[in-house]
């Protein structure tokens, strides 16, 4: 009785601060969501639907695939939109001119041809092995706070290819090296980072200040739900100057769109995209030198530097001059958006329960936010108040130096990182055999990707290691069945 | 007394429901064996033609080998309709039928209009090369066997392009590239590509090696789905025990071919982008009877007939027989249809046999065509519109294979 008394005054009292100023719910509603999305406490059994990462339509499926199926909800026509959709993520884009205008624009420097060549199976890409350098990109530039400002010369990123006629602008091998520090740290366990040795600059030198950040391609899964996160449930969680002082201070990235409305950055690890719309875009322009409504250079990434890029004939259509009309990009954008997470696996084992309830002990759920309810507002109904189970609270923290972006002189330019969404976790490898893990592919597999943490996660990193480190197994367990 | 005669009624009702369905979905499997079964006589078929060209590699053998292939097709194709909702064919399927393909990985292609492909295996030319550099391992490719070929090459990479086996690749080692984009022609191989004593472009005996071999393992994976659908093969149980599903599996089958993949990944995409390399059967230019034949599979399931390769005709219970004694006038809109679907095709069909084929028809610029691929696209989604409306009447909810808590019922994943 006096439990029930104490929850509602707490829901009543939450309901007037920021915390709980969903508009898309009545006020029944309200109390339920606020219900259902409460960390649980009890690790004895599974909590129900669990299992469903993606919400009612999750699908059910292992192997290679596990990750290239939409919701199980979808009507007649949107798996027609879905299927439309994956023959253009995976379409292979071609130079200019074609005589086919609407699969023409590639270039003139690119890092792949398809979507599907780093998105591989529509998981995670991997790090080059003596082979050609896909699936992974190097984001060049100077950092300004979060923003990164262009490289005048070479542009947002590294293009490893080139059309005949203009050479690709450079050529790097990736080495793995041994972390002394961390290792005498964390015991037994030894961390490795990526070191980038740049063999071949075609376009001139880059000076000492220019931040060069190694990212390997990140799965495609569930987008369409982190979309449908209602801004005030991330909003919630925002505590930039750590005001509850628990060491953890997230911080919402911000975009102004051109209109100069507010966004939240959702995509990207850095948080720089605030939908899918425009991080599809994004893509196109700088991955392949499409130009499109949200990046219109018909030449790519190339910058005034670059001269011979403008000699190139481009693939911009009649009307619109653009090279990749919107009608593609939306469609692009409703396959990504009904790609679902796959079904969780041995949410009821013994093991796995261990292991959340280390996960949740050790705070990881602090910035691993485990459930939302989806908004009511949705684009799609089968986006619309699902409860999912993302693990992410899509907002920025420090991680440590360890982590952090580098210059060409080793200076730490960026530890900010944008908590990404853990679902689908362990079915990485299935997927993409070559898969490892954090945004550069430095870890070879789940654990070493935890131990890397550091920054606002170092308490619970240390909580972790302190009291369970010989319940490790029992975590992986759990981050495995996700 | 009123209450048990009513309980009487129903459960009478439910008997005989239940058995109707059981024998339709008995027909449904009897059809899918029979089909497979001759897919296979006619891929076995298709074998005995590149025996004979290899015997004696001239012209004319050559042109009936690739008659053998597109004879091939025809059955094939029927069989894709088995395809969705029956999960062991669709995990298998990409052995046999994956499209569209790098297909620089089997053999050379045009270099004229060469740039650097960031797919590794793009320029494999496995014809070519039998040493192959794979994730900076050595491979032994002096031998092109099954293993070679199914288990190290295809989808290599994680990349789905990289289609090494299947009746595609087949196709484009009889045909080679089209490389006439929207204009007249198909892929231009000459039968030299094949001849020992006067080779043209270069490893005739390897490409013998490799056309043989990919032949062999399609004879392979037919065999094996044939099996499948025989009286006590896994697939056919895998559906007959699913008792509450099979029905709606079966509606699924039909309805995700006809709207999803046939009038939106084969042809929609193809149509908006005025793109040949779309095409589904791209180096031969046989993309009309591709899709023509998908819809006289769907045409066959609604009706549970087939008349074997032999003569032999498989009749029985069906969809339509079932539907006609629930709503007649529904069975005679959905059999309304599916003849306006098949008689778009033949449009299309007739098209390509006077020369004006699907790549031509796609074409940007070229309305008239455009129209015909459109009509065809239109006509299957009424036909999918119709086989939503069966599955309302037979209160199959939300035509999904994977049972888990719908959004019909949204609260189920809440507590």
């Amino acid at each position: 009785m006096t439990y029930k008394l104490f929850f509602f005054l707490f829901i009543y009292l939450i309901s007037f601060t920021n915390s709980f100023s969903r508009t898309d719910l009545s006020e029944d509603e309200k109390i339920k969501v606020y219900k259902a999305v409460i960390p649980t406490i009890n690790f004895s059994k599974a909590e129900r639907s669990e299992a469903l990462s993606g919400g009612a339509g999750t699908v059910e499926n292992i192997g290679k695939n596990a990750f290239s199926h939409h919701f199980t909800n979808l009507t007649f026509e949107q798996k027609q939109n879905f299927l439309v959709g994956n023959g253009l993520f995976r379409k292979i884009w071609i130079s200019s001119p074609a005589s086919i205008k609407s699969s023409d624009g590639l270039g003139p420097l690119y890092n792949a041809r398809a979507c599907q060549s780093c998105h591989i199976k529509d998981g995670r890409g991997h790090l080059p092995k003596g082979e050609k350098f896909l699936s992974s990109v190097i984001k060049l530039g100077a950092y300004n706070g979060l923003d990164l400002n262009s490289h005048k010369v070479y542009g947002k990123q590294f293009q490893f290819f080139a059309l005949p006629g203009i050479l690709s602008e450079g050529n790097v091998t990736i080495v793995s090296k041994n972390n002394n520090k961390l290792i005498k740290e964390r015991d037994n366990i030894t961390l490795k980072y990526n070191k980038l040795i740049i063999n071949k600059l075609n376009y001139g030198s880059l000076d000492n200040n220019n931040s060069t950040s190694l990212r390997v391609s990140p799965q495609v899964i569930g987008v369409g739900l982190l979309e449908s996160i209602e801004q005030s449930d991330i909003l919630a969680k925002e505590d930039i100057n750590d005001s509850n002082k628990d060491g953890v201070s997230g911080i919402a990235r911000i975009i102004y769109d051109k209109e100069g409305n507010k966004e939240i950055g959702r995509f990207g690890v850095r948080a720089s995209t605030p939908n899918l719309f425009v991080q599809t875009g994004v893509a196109f322009m700088h991955d392949m030198g499409l130009s499109n409504s949200v990046a219109s250079n018909a030449f790519g990434d190339c910058t005034k530097y670059q001269k011979e890029c403008y000699n190139f004939p481009t693939g911009i259509n009649e009307g619109s001059n653009l090279e990749v009309e919107d009608n593609i990009l939306e469609k692009i954008v409703f396959y990504l958006s009904s790609l679902s997470p796959p079904k969780r696996r041995e949410v009821s084992d013994k093991n796995v329960l261990a292991g959340k309830e280390i996960f949740y002990k050790s705070k990881c759920i602090s910035c691993h936010t485990p459930k939302y309810v989806t908004s009511k507002n949705a684009k799609h109904d089968f986006l619309k108040f699902q409860l999912i189970w993302p693990y992410t609270d899509l907002l920025l923290h420090d991680m440590g130096d360890g982590l952090a972006d580098r210059n060409i002189k080793g200076e730490i330019t960026n530890k900010e990182w944008k908590t990404p969404p853990l679902w689908g976790i362990g079915y990485a490898k299935e997927v993409n055999s070559r898969a490892t893990f954090l945004h550069d592919g430095r870890a070879k597999n789940i654990l070493e990707a935890v131990l890397w943490h550091s920054g606002e996660a170092k308490p619970s990193i240390d909580f972790l290691l302190e009291n369970y480190k010989k319940d490790l197994d029992k975590l992986e367990s759990f981050l495995k069945s996700l | 007394m009123k209450k048990l005669l009513y309980l009487i009624f129903t459960i009478t009702f439910l008997t005989f429901q239940l058995r109707s369905d059981d024998s339709i979905v008995k027909n449904y499997s009897d059809l899918a064996e029979a089909k497979y079964k001759d897919s296979l006589f006619l891929a076995e078929n298709m074998a005995k033609y590149i025996e004979v060209f290899f015997k004696d590699t001239n012209s004319d053998n050559y042109e009936n080998l690739k008659k053998s292939w597109l004879l091939a097709r025809t059955i094939y194709q029927q069989t894709e309709v088995f395809r969705f909702g029956n999960p062991i064919v669709d995990d298998w399927e990409g052995k046999v039928n994956a499209w569209p393909l790098d297909e620089g990985l089997i053999d050379y292609v045009d270099n004229s209009n060469y740039f650097t492909s960031e797919n590794n295996f793009s320029d494999f030319n496995i014809v070519s090369n039998s040493i192959l550099k794979i994730e900076g391992k050595i491979i032994d490719a002096s031998i092109i066997d099954s293993n070679l070929l199914s288990n190290t090459i295809h989808e290599i990479g994680g990349n789905e392009a990289n289609v090494a086996i299947g009746y595609h690749a087949i196709e484009f080692l009889l045909w080679g590239q089209d490389l006439n984009g929207t204009n007249k022609g198909s892929g231009n191989r000459k039968y030299t590509d094949y001849s020992l004593n006067k080779c043209t472009n270069d490893n005739c005996d390897r490409r013998r090696e490799y056309l043989n071999t990919v032949a062999q393992l399609l004879i392979e994976d037919l065999k094996y789905m044939a099996n499948a659908w025989s009286v006590n093969g896994i697939a056919r149980q895998d559906l007959i025990t699913d008792k509450a599903n099979a029905i709606k599996r079966i509606l699924i089958g039909m309805g995700s071919l006809s709207y999803g993949e046939l009038a939106g990944e084969r042809m929609k995409l193809g149509l908006m982008l005025h793109d040949p390399e779309e095409e589904h059967d791209c180096f031969s230019d046989n993309t009309h009877n591709s899709h023509y034949f998908n819809v006289v599979g769907i045409s066959n399931v609604y009706f549970g007939y087939y008349k074997k390769l032999n003569g032999d005709v498989i009749s029985g219970p069906s969809i339509s027989a079932l539907i006609e004694k629930l709503d007649s006038k529904l069975n005679l809109k959905t059999k309304k249809a599916i003849n306006n679907t098949l008689e778009n095709m033949i449009v299309i069909v007739k098209s390509a046999e006077k020369g004006i084929t699907y790549d031509i028809l796609i074409a940007e610029g070229n309305n008239k065509g455009n129209i015909l691929i459109q009509n065809a696209i239109d006509s299957l989604v009424v036909q999918s519109k119709n086989i939503e409306l069966i599955a309302n009447l037979l209160k199959i909810n939300n035509l999904q294979v994977e049972g888990s808590d719908s959004l019909d019922n949204p609260e189920a994943v809440f507590n």
